[in-house]
């Protein structure tokens, strides 16, 4: 039995190193490989580019807030709307999840100083922000326009742009394949004294879960995308009927990958979202052992349900049932997981921080959207609401409800631990109502447009549904001016937040037992070690950071604290 | 609970009783069940969500820390709870094998072969539609300026073709949808049971006249179908019709 460690011996291992000195800002930041610079390069171009996406959705809807508005031509409108899909699933909501919150805090919570190969983390996010670029260079040359879906043959007669996509997909896909690989081997080999898998916090979990469905689907995906850009570029007939091609390929191959990939957007959420329910409700996760095996589960039974996708799409009847069986069955360890977060609310002490309020608000949104998706699953339901508003709103629900919410929560409540510095409350609770409300003000309604009629992926619509269009627009105005909220506390935090101690929200995991923010590189002063599961609140928090020195008093503060009638502990 | 019981049954009873085809017409055989489908789901789905929004915000009430609490307040520690875990997993599973099975039942009923049924060919190209009835000689109609026509309570089979891209056959009030693929002929089958005039909406995408893409398409009685389709120079009527002659052509009954 390793004896326990005091905190004087200072153990340094050997990946923990200094970093060299007269580095240049490229080799810094840009280039570092330490799994939390990467993560916070990832977080940065990943913000950035939801912003890009953001842009093109308002453009949208000032084009729907009228019937038959002139805003922008069809052409433009097509590209707008294919490059919002593109840019949020792509350029957003995977590089987030995957690349952001994992590379920086999943090492943290494992105990270990970095990912397994720093170096090829560094290559996983250097091909992202030009696989960025790749994209958007294609407005230039003539944007794509038949949606992030790119269904041949309408996606063979696009322009240029549709084969700069392709290829800006397959750079991207190479990237979150590699870190997959990553994080699968540093957690199966790096984890801490002590973290067996049954002490694993339910993030890391999650990651695994998340890692096997990138490493197992992107490939499929840059395949198909690949045989896309052979048959745009070099005639190779996969999609041409007339040589013998079969246009429905694609769609299988493109869903194959798509649908465990709105998964991989989610299922870091759901890890995220545990973590933050269990410490602000002060109590362990209820039901661990159910929300690890439901992660796998998700994470399996979601590649093979992918031509859920494709019930209208002219695949044979028997395969219709199939899917819509195997679609029915996901929803059950995704509702294990909602009740399991309602049941750790349950008789806990609830401390509504902002982290905590957009979990909450991401229960709330999310529960629809699940709902919607079971409705959509069932094939008669589907023949009417495929393709239409409905699906746009239950596609909304749990991307922007689901992803994006779970990604505000995870960012305040990490945010002490990256930056060194505490986000303004207020300024956070602000942003949460005005971003709640108006999602849904924005997305319900679109559940109603696609029932009685409106199809998706039009520029402009019957009259009949203008009034409700105009609203929706009007609604995502003030979903935009939320996250101006954000941003502003997010720089006035930079510049002036208070300084954030080690653990301001009193958690268990290891991510909270090191300063804010960790060492450079190593992360850790003492080797960590762990002897409970990651949800003890009556145990004290543990640390292994930095030796912090004592908070001295100024004279001016204890008079002032006496006047209150604080007196000094001995 | 008591109170979001109460509220869920109220909604349940809403969802039940409030009439569609009044203002959204249930033109076909298929979109009454599709659409009392619907309205299981939705009364279902929506107790589901009545539940989960108002446990949430009534444990957010009762469990939130007070400011009288000490700072290192902690909720009870307990990790799970076996036979609650059991039953909230089985409960949604029964449910969902009850959603499948009344599926299944619609579905059925969607793809079940008819007697004799109207056989409507449909072709999207980009950007509109050709409307024909194959039995009858009646050809190539855009759906725009001349209108398809389909006779009340008889099943019809179409058949979908596309010689460029992938589009979709929408009729929403009739609830079923299929997609008009290149190289393949899809089909799709429904029974018309209300007269009226309807839209024809293409619902994938298909290029920059997409949301264009739009027809009509009616259903009439027996009587104004056969007028139709004289005025259209039908090479053959359908079997009862009243015989008189037909232009230019020999008269022939299938």
């Amino acid at each position: 039995m390793a004896a326990v460690l005091e905190p004087e011996q200072i153990i340094v291992g050997h990946e923990v190193h200094h970093a060299p000195a007269n580095q240049t800002f490229l080799q810094k930041y840009l280039l570092s490989t330490d799994h939390k610079q990467v993560g916070i390069n990832y977080m940065t171009t990943a913000l950035i580019f939801f912003v890009v996406g953001g842009i093109l959705a308002e453009l949208m809807r000032v084009n729907l807030a009228t019937p038959g508005s002139k805003f922008i031509d069809p052409t433009t409108y097509n590209e707008f709307y294919t490059m919002h899909g593109t840019t949020m699933v792509f350029l957003f909501a995977v590089p987030f999840m995957v690349g952001g919150f994992t590379n920086f805090v999943m090492p943290l919570m494992i105990g270990a100083p970095d990912v397994a190969f720093p170096r090829l983390n560094m290559l996983s996010y250097v091909l992202f922000p030009p696989g960025g670029l790749l994209l958007m260079s294609s407005f230039l040359y003539g944007a794509p326009q038949a949606g992030w879906t790119s269904y041949p043959p309408v996606s063979l007669q696009g322009p240029v742009g549709q084969s700069l996509w392709s290829l800006a997909i397959i750079v991207l896909g190479i990237s979150s394949t590699l870190s997959a690989i990553n994080f699968l081997v540093t957690i199966v080999n790096m984890r801490t004294r002590g973290m067996t898998l049954t002490r694993l916090p339910l993030f890391v979990w999650s990651v695994l879960a998340t890692s096997a469905m990138v490493l197992v689907a992107t490939p499929a995906l840059a395949g198909g995308v690949g045989v896309l850009f052979l048959a745009r570029t070099f005639d190779v007939p996969f999609f041409n009927v007339s040589k013998g091609g079969q246009v429905v390929l694609w769609q299988h191959m493109f869903w194959f990958y798509s649908h465990p990939a709105v998964y991989i957007m989610i299922l870091p959420g759901f890890g995220l979202i545990s973590e933050i329910i269990a410490v602000f409700s002060r109590r362990p996760i209820f039901g661990y052992t159910a929300i690890a095996f439901s992660s796998a589960a998700i994470a399996l039974i979601s590649m093979l349900v992918w031509a859920h996708h494709m019930f209208t799409s002219g695949i044979q009847p028997a395969l219709q049932l199939y899917f819509m069986l195997a679609t029915m069955i996901i929803a059950v360890p995704t509702g294990i997981k909602i009740f399991s977060w309602l049941g750790t609310m349950y008789q806990g002490n609830l401390r509504l921080t902002t982290p905590m309020l957009f979990a909450l608000g991401f229960i709330c949104t999310f529960v629809i959207g699940g709902v919607t998706g079971i409705m959509l699953a069932s094939v008669p339901v589907d023949y009417h609401e495929h393709a239409t508003y409905f699906l746009v709103a239950h596609l909304h629900y749990v991307l922007f409800g689901g992803s994006v919410f779970t990604i505000f929560a995870g960012l305040y409540y990490w945010w002490p631990k990256i930056t060194g510095r505490m986000m303004n409350e207020r300024l956070g609770k602000w942003h949460f109502w005005l971003m709640f409300i108006s999602a849904n003000a924005t997305f319900f309604p679109m559940h109603a447009l696609g029932l009685l009629g409106m199809s998706r992926r039009i520029a402009t619509y019957a009259p009949e549904y203008a009034g409700t269009n105009l609203f929706i627009s009007i609604a995502s105005f003030v979903l935009a001016a939320s996250f101006l909220i954000f941003i502003y506390n997010a720089i006035t935090s930079l510049r002036s937040g208070p300084k954030a101690p080690p653990n301001p929200w009193g958690a268990r995991t290891l991510d909270w037992s090191t300063e804010s923010p960790p060492a450079p590189h190593g992360n850790f002063y003492t080797q960590p070690y762990v002897t409970t599961h990651p949800y003890d609140f009556t145990a004290p928090a543990p640390y292994f950071g930095k030796p912090q020195p004592e908070v001295e008093l100024t004279p001016l503060d204890e008079r002032e604290l006496r006047r209150k009638g604080f007196r000094r502990v001995t | 609970m008591a109170p979001l019981a109460i509220i869920s049954l109220i909604w349940i009873i809403f969802v039940a009783v409030v009439p569609i085809n009044s203002w959204f017409p249930e033109a076909t055989r298929q979109a009454v069940s599709v659409d009392n489908l619907f309205r299981f789901m939705l009364a279902v789905g929506g107790a589901i969500i009545i539940f989960v929004e108002g446990l949430t915000l009534a444990f957010v009430v009762q469990y939130r820390r007070r400011p009288s609490d000490p700072e290192d307040a902690v909720g009870v520690q307990s990790h799970g709870n076996t036979r609650v875990e059991i039953a909230w997993s089985a409960g949604p599973a029964l449910l969902l094998v009850i959603l499948a099975v009344a599926s299944l039942a619609v579905w059925g009923d969607e793809h079940s072969v008819q007697k004799d049924p109207l056989h409507l060919d449909v072709t999207g190209y980009q950007f509109g539609w050709q409307f024909s009835l194959p039995q009858y000689g009646v050809k190539n109609l855009d759906g725009v300026t001349d209108i398809m026509a389909l006779p009340i309570n008889r099943a019809v089979y179409v058949s979908e073709r596309s010689p460029d891209v992938i589009h979709s056959f929408w009729v929403p009030e009739f609830r079923i949808k299929q997609d008009v693929v290149p190289g393949l002929v899809t089909h799709e089958e429904f029974t018309p049971s209300e007269i009226g005039t309807y839209r024809v909406i293409c619902t994938e995408f298909c290029g920059v006249g997409h949301s264009g893409m739009v027809a009509k398409i009616r259903v009439v009685s027996d009587a104004d179908f056969i007028t139709f389709l004289r005025r259209h120079h039908a090479t053959s009527l359908p079997p009862g019709a009243p015989s008189a002659a037909l232009v230019g052509a020999s008269r022939s009954v299938h």
